[in-house]
């Protein structure tokens, strides 16, 4: 007795001992305020980490004690301090200790707190809580399960989603309806995180929508919203209910979500956009809320744009937001406005000027916004004005956006191949200006205009020269600033059309001069070279042509100018520019002195030169080479090697009785191993050999370490051998996995089905939603409410879909038709049902296709063997269902035949045809 | 979908943050740094909307406070910028006139009433009466446990 009580004394002792000490930091423990007001008090950054170091050292201690005061405080400081950047991964298990104490909610709630704070997918101790969880959601304390399904709804990972989405779901029963509608809300997480859950669970959350608490329908109202953002089109059989709600709802919020949720359906279903017609427009005209006025006109453009009427209303409500004095409501109209553009090109013409006033806003979302509906605005005949009004705001605009001006104009202009553009010398100034603009980081693009359009468009190469002439002599480009970043593309091609249209050029001295500037060593080297080609080719033109004539004064100074100012090209790092001005050089040497010896010599080569120089090149089109015919000879299908298709037919062609030896034993490995065709799909080929030949290198490389003295000599030959075995060995389906003549054929057979899978998959839902798209709505809508995540997408990776595998960041969560196997409107009809999973169509290995094979030539036996037993039958006057059992009787045993015997019937079937 | 909210200082100090979506640590970090610097670059008088990778960042500034959060493309602007005001109101009827100490001492407080108006993401009550009398139920029953007046399930014993 005496050791017993004394055992229990010291029991008592112990927790009695740690509360004292508990008490004693509780006391001293500094309370959340005082270390807020003690951090806020250290000045600097350094200081200030050092101090909150310090304070996550206490926090360490503290929080370890079994007093649950000291305990909450400490995890409060520490989720403040997360909250600050410091983590607080290391009190995790303290978070969970706090969330389970039950005595008091207050410490509940700071754990809590913590959690949700503090934990992600990557928290070890989520493992712990779903019990923890379970409890609080159905604990009677309404308080508690709010805090466990606020938790939830942010820490919710695909494993807590599968252990506690029906207890969550369970209290979408709950009679407060401040719980009900939390559960709602947080169900969506649920589905987020856990697909699965959404199939048995829609039902309910559809009935939801029929609450008797409006704060419980708009909750469903939203989770349903947010679902048919992800699928609209299952959805659509819901419309009636929003429908109804629509009319009936008296808060803005739900009604923003129920126009919003139209908006996602409308483009699916025409009838719907008619429908709502009336309850639409008498928002739009009564509502005093901008955001709901706003979301009615996102759904009229986004899928109503076959209702001119209320298309019409939308646009003079859009008109008013235009001219609002708030930027967020001018962007908004505009960002509506861009939807329009395809339908109703002339409507937002209209409002043009006020457009092209925001192209010039302070504010560059504005600006953008402006800009792209400008670009879609442009027609054959305000190409000028458009552009004039362009160029205008890129005085003032910011450098981002001037950019991006600058790119606009020359898009505008180049699309469709020069569609809009009518008169190509205007054009030509325009790109000249473009050039010149400040800090521009088109100037290659410029550029590329520039070539291209003298290159194709002949008459204009003469304006052309002229006018690109000043910008080759205005040496202020040449200067490497900021300013003229990307000036030396433009220069290139400006030096190399001059060079090239040189005929056109009047002052060739002054040209010259300009081509051989010093400064045009600031240039990169592939322009400098351009230059000093262009020198020669405007030197060339420069002589006259008739022949002999002595050389006037004005082409030797010319020429002697190019010679002094070649120097310093002469002497390039560049090996090209160096290369270019050297040989330049030489050939206006061999002309003057050639010159020297007999007057007009030095013409005549010169004038060689120009005659060469002066062949045009011209523009080849993408497509010439199709037009070029193959020749005859050239056997592109034939056999590379007889020997070798012996080899492909005698290891792959089965049927092939006389296939040697190894052809047989090879065969019979595969009748007799059973996954044979598992062994040998593509994928599984690949990583054997992947495997088998790392082993080989293995062994290969360890022999060599331990033999290395037999290696010196036949090195090379070892590793032949040893190739040559583990070719033996790992090679064998290497080689059937693609020979040739068999490769060809299998295309034959099934290249609808292989080669353009993925085309057919995606063209399969693509093609549905086309549609769609092209009998209902326009484009832009299309584009708008596109499913986050296209069904197609859904289907392909539902082989092996895991719905418990986390969502990535970004990706979106898995359409309802992610499952399979259920289809709550499969009674709805429409052709594709949703839930259909397309059968997934494998590269199937020729040894299956021959199977298939054989099973067609059987079934044509069969066929054959029926016929010819209904014939005698009927001669016999049998019964014909007689006939069927029998027939039924042979399929049976065929089945339960083994292969080996199977075989055996293939070939008497094979037989029998024969 | 709200995605995260934030609400930082002018000297882009974290006040509050809360991640409605699995962002990792890094990640967090990595948010914070990049949508306050692009949030507080922006001048005045411009729009309250920021694209951000594949998000919109809405915001609004209150006195030294801006408040952000970060939704799906789709989500209505002008809406979300109502939520933030909704927020904000519901903070200054519960605090009195609400300043950025209150945030910073009562940061939890501000955490809860986060809570009462989003639940995973999405505007769960509209009522700021309705927030406000079950925060100071909440508040009463933390106090009541505290003082020993409450059963065991938590239900207070004076109030009915």
């Amino acid at each position: 007795m005496s050791s017993m009580s004394s055992l229990g004394s010291q029991r008592r002792l112990k927790p009695e001992s740690s509360m004292m000490g508990s008490a004693s930091t509780y006391m001293f423990q500094k309370n959340l305020k005082d270390m807020i007001t003690a951090i806020r008090a250290q000045k600097g950054d350094g200081s200030q980490k050092n101090f909150i170091n310090k304070c996550l050292q206490d926090i360490r201690t503290e929080i370890v004690s079994p007093d649950v005061r000291t305990k909450a405080v400490a995890l409060e400081k520490a989720t403040y301090l997360h909250t600050l950047g410091f983590n607080m991964n290391w009190a995790s298990f303290h978070v969970v200790e706090l969330m389970s104490v039950s005595v008091n909610v207050k410490y509940k709630r700071v754990g809590y707190l913590a959690a949700t704070q503090s934990f992600g997918d990557d928290t070890d101790v989520v493992l712990l809580i779903p019990n923890l969880l379970k409890k609080d959601l159905a604990s009677p304390n309404p308080a508690e399960a709010a805090l466990a399904i606020s938790c939830l709804g942010n820490i919710v990972t695909p494993e807590l989603s599968q252990t506690l989405v029906a207890d969550v779901y369970s209290l979408l029963n709950n009679h407060k309806p401040d719980l009900r509608r939390r559960a709602c809300l947080c169900l969506y997480k649920c589905f987020l995180r856990y697909p699965e859950a959404l199939r048995p669970s829609f039902a309910r959350l559809t009935e939801c929508l029929e609450d008797d608490d409006q704060s419980v329908v708009q909750a469903a109202v939203t989770v349903l919203s947010e679902l048919a953002m992800h699928n609209p089109k299952t959805y659509l059989p819901l419309a009636p209910k929003f429908y109804k709600l629509l009319t009936t709802s008296s808060s803005n919020w739900m009604t923003i979500k129920l126009v919003k949720v139209f908006g996602a359906l409308t483009p699916l279903e025409p009838r719907l956009a008619k429908k709502l017609v009336g309850p639409l427009s008498e928002i739009l005209e009564t509502t005093s809320a901008k955001s709901l006025m706003y979301e009615c006109i996102r759904t009229v453009v986004g899928g109503m744009t076959t209702q001119e009427k209320i298309v019409r209303q939308a646009v003079d409500k859009l008109k008013d937001m235009l001219d609002d004095q708030d930027p967020n409501i001018k962007y908004l109209a505009l960002h509506a406005l861009t939807f329009l553009l395809e339908t109703h090109p002339r409507i937002v013409a209209e409002h043009k000027g006020n457009i092209f006033g925001c192209v010039e806003h302070e504010d560059s979302n504005i600006q953008y916004c402006a800009l792209k509906i400008v670009r879609g605005l442009v027609t054959k005949k305000t190409l000028m004005d458009t552009t004039a009004h362009l160029m205008g705001a890129m005085g003032r605009a910011e450098q981002r956006f001037r950019d991006e001006l600058v790119w606009s104009v020359v898009h505008v202009c180049m699309n469709d191949r020069y569609a809009l553009v009518t008169d190509f010398v205007w054009y030509l100034t325009v790109l000249a200006d473009l050039v010149q603009v400040p800090a521009s980081c088109h100037g290659g693009l410029v550029g590329e205009q520039l070539i291209d359009i003298c290159l194709r468009v002949e008459v204009v190469r003469e304006s052309a020269v002229a006018i690109l002439k000043p910008l080759l002599l205005d040496g202020s480009l040449l200067e490497s600033t900021p300013a003229n970043k990307t000036v030396p593309e433009a220069l290139k091609s400006i030096a190399w059309i001059i060079g090239e249209y040189a005929c056109f050029v009047t002052d060739h001295a002054e040209v010259i001069k300009a081509l051989s500037n010093p400064s045009v060593t600031n240039l990169p080297a592939h322009a400098q070279a351009v230059y000093v080609q262009s020198l020669l080719k405007v030197y060339a033109s420069a002589i006259p042509e008739a022949k002999l004539v002595p050389m006037t004064a004005e082409l030797t100074a010319m020429c002697e100018m190019i010679q002094e100012n070649l120097k310093p090209f002469k002497n390039s790092l560049h090996l090209e520019v160096r290369e270019r001005s050297c040989q330049l050089s030489t050939i206006l040497e061999l002309a003057s002195s050639a010159e020297d010896a007999t007057l007009g010599r030095g013409t005549a080569i010169m004038e060689q030169f120009s005659l060469a120089l002066s062949e045009e090149i011209q523009p080849v089109s993408h497509r010439a080479q199709k037009k070029v015919e193959a020749p005859a000879a050239l056997g592109l299908s034939a056999p590379l090697s007889k020997e070798w298709d012996g080899l492909l037919l005698s290891s792959d062609d089965e049927d092939d009785e006389d296939g040697g030896a190894e052809g047989r034993k090879k065969r019979s490995k595969g009748s007799k191993s059973k996954p044979v065709t598992d062994l040998f799909t593509a994928r599984k080929t690949k990583e054997q050999i992947a495997r088998e030949e790392k082993d080989a290198r293995k062994m290969l490389k360890s022999h060599r370490e331990k033999q290395s003295m037999y290696y010196l000599g036949d090195d090379a030959s070892g590793e032949k051998k040893k190739k040559g075995k583990k070719n033996r060995k790992g090679a064998a389906p290497e080689v059937e996995a693609a020979p040739e003549p068999e490769l060809t054929e299998y295309m034959k057979q099934s290249y609808a089905g292989n080669a353009s899978r993925p085309v057919i998959k995606g063209e399969d839902d693509d093609s549905s939603e086309e549609e769609y798209a092209s009998e209902y709505q326009d484009a832009g809508a299309a584009a708008r409410y596109a499913p986050k995540v296209s069904a197609s997408d859904m289907h392909a990776g539902l082989g092996t879909y895991d719905p418990l595998a986390p969502l990535a960041r970004g990706e979106d969560m898995p359409t309802v038709e992610a499952y399979p196997t259920y289809d709550p409107y499969e009674n709805e009809g429409g052709g594709r049902s949703a839930f259909q999973v397309p059968e997934r169509r494998e590269r199937k290995h020729k040894s299956e296709r021959k199977k298939e094979k054989e099973k067609e030539k059987k079934a044509k036996a069969k066929k054959a063997a029926k016929k010819a037993a209904k014939k005698e039958k009927e001669a016999a006057g049998e019964d014909a269902s007689e006939d069927k059992k029998g027939s039924g009787k042979e399929k049976k045993e065929k089945k339960s035949k083994s292969s080996k015997a199977d075989k055996v019937t293939e070939k008497l079937s094979k037989a029998s045809i024969d | 979908m709200i995605h995260f909210a934030l609400l930082f200082s002018r000297q882009g100090k974290v006040r509050l943050s809360k991640y409605y979506k699995p962002y990792s640590q890094k990640e967090r970090a990595k948010l914070v740094k990049e949508v306050t610097s692009q949030i507080l670059s922006r001048p005045s008088k411009l729009c309250n909307v920021v694209e951000h990778r594949n998000l919109k960042l809405i915001y609004k500034r209150y006195a030294s406070l801006y408040f952000t959060l970060a939704v799906d493309d789709e989500e209505n602007e002008l809406i979300v910028l109502e939520m933030i005001q909704h927020y904000v109101e519901i903070l200054d009827r519960y605090f009195g006139n609400v300043c950025e100490l209150d945030l910073i001492f009562n940061f939890h407080k501000a955490y809860y009433l986060l809570d009462e108006v989003f639940v995973a993401g999405e505007l769960q009550e509209t009522s700021k009466k309705l927030i406000a009398r079950l925060v100071s139920e909440q508040d009463a029953l933390v106090e009541a446990a505290k003082m020993g007046t409450v059963e065991q399930d938590g239900t207070p014993l004076q109030y009915p």
